[in-house]
């Protein structure tokens, strides 16, 4: 025996009910820090209810793979590239001949002045 | 006494990751290939989540192996965590770019065979819900909550990714999930 009743309108695709909001006790059971059985109340087992549809879902979404043409599209792309050096790592700084030059002669003018106060 | 080590991946992997590295620099761009099988598919999933369009999520991943084949000399510490960041940071820029109103994971998406048509038509329809209600989320929140429940990580291995702390993650996927739950209900109400 069922109690259908035939005049009872079909829904004709799923429909929501407002859903509990998840309590710590059920975010810490989403953290996976609690067992569903912690969740004590019917409000509680509601809300987990419906995070293990959308967790389903989820999980139907990790499974995806890149496609395959775009791992070697990205290879190929590599091709026109400039190849990259492993430059040496810089230690201090590079020292010109001009410069070299000039921070000589004034090294040896001040030296020279120096040494000229000093003898007078 | 046993503890929990936060390490996204052992400690081998990071050196061998190391080791490939230093073969692509000294010119071997063979060996790159390895870092793209070895990372795409995470990486690949993290851009599909954030955009929500395969053919997006296609186009950051060759961007963001370029721009790391490119620079790979300046990598410090781990390639993976600095990858991804490459990659998470170019989802940011789209979607700060690209306001979309619409965003659909199913443009190649597959039915399970294990499904009736029923439960299939079930799934269509919490997936629709679901992309609508990630697609209104706020970027960190989404962000986080991709991570956490489509990408399947800890929370110790998302900290390493996003250079934060645990607590401060939790507290997002927690809004992400009170937002989420809170859209869904706003569009059957």
């Amino acid at each position: 025996m069922t109690d259908e009743k035939p005049d009872a309108p079909v829904p004709d695709k799923p429909t929501y009910r407002k859903t509990p909001p998840a309590t710590p006790m059920v975010q810490a059971w989403l953290d996976g820090e609690e067992s569903r059985d912690h969740l004590a109340t019917a409000d509680e087992q509601e809300t987990a209810e419906l995070w293990t549809r959308i967790n389903s879902e989820a999980a139907q979404l990790r499974r995806r793979h890149t496609p395959i043409h775009v791992q070697s599209r990205i290879l190929n792309s590599l091709t026109d590239l400039p190849a990259v050096p492993d430059e040496p790592p810089q230690t201090g700084f590079k020292l010109s001949t001009p410069v070299a030059v000039i921070g000589g002669i004034v090294i040896l003018a001040v030296g020279a002045l120096l040494g000229f106060m000093l003898v007078r | 006494m046993t503890t929990s080590a936060p390490n996204v991946e052992p400690v081998d992997q990071a050196d061998a990751d190391q080791e490939i590295i230093t073969r692509v620099l000294a010119g071997s761009k063979d060996a790159f290939g390895i870092l793209i099988q070895r990372y795409s598919d995470p990486l690949y999933r993290h851009a599909l989540g954030m955009t929500g369009s395969p053919d997006v999520a296609e186009d950051i991943l060759q961007a963001s192996f370029i721009k790391a084949y490119q620079h790979l000399s300046e990598v410090r510490g781990r390639f993976d965590a600095w990858v991804f960041r490459i990659v998470a940071n170019s989802c940011k820029d789209w979607l700060k770019n690209i306001r979309r109103t619409h965003v659909s994971y199913e443009e190649d998406d597959q039915p399970s065979s294990l499904s009736s048509p029923e439960e299939e038509m079930d799934r269509n329809e919490l997936r629709t819900d679901l992309e609508y209600a990630l697609a209104r989320l706020p970027e960190s929140l989404r962000e986080a909550f991709v991570m956490k429940h489509v990408e399947g990580r800890s929370y110790e291995e998302m900290a390493v990714l996003l250079e934060t702390t645990v607590g401060a993650l939790k507290m997002r996927v927690h809004r992400a999930r009170e937002s989420l739950q809170a859209l869904l209900e706003e569009k059957y109400a």
